[in-house]
């Protein structure tokens, strides 16, 4: 996990390079950055589960954004909708909660990466920056809670993407 | 063809917006939005909101910005009852003084 840790440290500094007047492209390095953090603290947990180490890297080249959102944003839509429901306080929907953190977080950010690297007709301000950053230090306490649950595990899974079998 | 509810009943979207503003709190001084498509090309909501000097101390950010998103996805369901993924953008006031963009105003 140390490489996603860097990246959300490095992205923490660049946002608060310059505090008086940042540059536009600082602040959008520290997004871009903030996002990548959680992308790589995301498939470096799902790997680790990989029994041999040397091979890791080679599987988390098989994650792709489309497909991670594509998860994050049913996962979301399924907590939400239990949500509703008003369930009643209990470890498991803590546990939701933790959850619905990590996957809200990994979509906001995936969208503010694009608009960071590529819309450079958009005005970022610090304050929106800190946010997103802040965001991604919420969802990586968040997931260090939820690692193990099952629930946490399946969602790891899911971030490969469904493909049906050809007959 | 699909088409989202939002960008079909574009009047009625605003007129929830509209509603669901009062309840978000003083801490949300302006809450604009546009209609568009995501990176992935699914169509989307994108919030800009302007947030009191209070709400956008440091200490207090992410709590606030947690706190409105989470109050416009229960209350709007912008994905489940309008098809579009919510993205959410923050500003604070001082920031938008500086700025002055009429998007944010």
């Amino acid at each position: 996990m140390a490489y996603a840790d860097d990246l959300l440290e490095l992205a923490q500094h660049l946002a608060s390079l310059e505090p008086a007047n940042p540059r536009q492209a600082c602040l959008r390095r520290a997004v871009s950055t903030a996002y990548y953090s959680l992308f790589h603290l995301l498939i470096s947990e799902a790997t680790s589960n990989w029994g041999r180490a040397e091979l890791r890297p080679e599987l988390g080249r098989v994650f792709e954004h489309g497909k991670m959102k594509n998860a994050s944003v049913g996962k979301r839509a399924e907590l939400d909708a239990h949500f509703r429901r008003i369930p009643p306080a209990s470890p498991e929907l803590a546990v939701f909660k933790h959850l619905h953190t990590v996957a809200h977080t990994f979509i906001q950010l995936q969208q503010r990466r694009e608009e960071a690297d590529y819309d450079t007709g958009k005005e970022w301000t610090q304050m929106d920056v800190l946010t997103q950053i802040d965001a991604v230090g919420a969802a990586f306490e968040s997931w260090n809670l939820i690692r193990e649950e099952p629930i946490a595990q399946a969602y790891l899974v899911s971030l490969l993407g469904k493909r049906s079998r050809p007959d | 063809m699909y088409i989202a509810r939002a960008f079909a009943q574009q009047a009625q979207l605003e007129e929830a917006i509209a509603d669901l503003k009062p309840t978000l709190g003083p801490d949300v001084v302006t809450l604009r939005y546009t209609l568009g498509y995501d990176w992935s090309g699914e169509p989307a909501i994108f919030f800009r909101i302007v947030l009191s000097d209070r709400a956008s101390r440091r200490d207090q950010l992410l709590s606030a910005t947690n706190q409105i998103e989470n109050a416009i996805m229960q209350r709007l369901e912008p994905l489940e009852q309008w098809g579009v993924l919510p993205y959410f953008s923050f500003r604070s006031l001082a920031e938008q003084a500086t700025l002055q963009e009429e998007a944010w105003a």
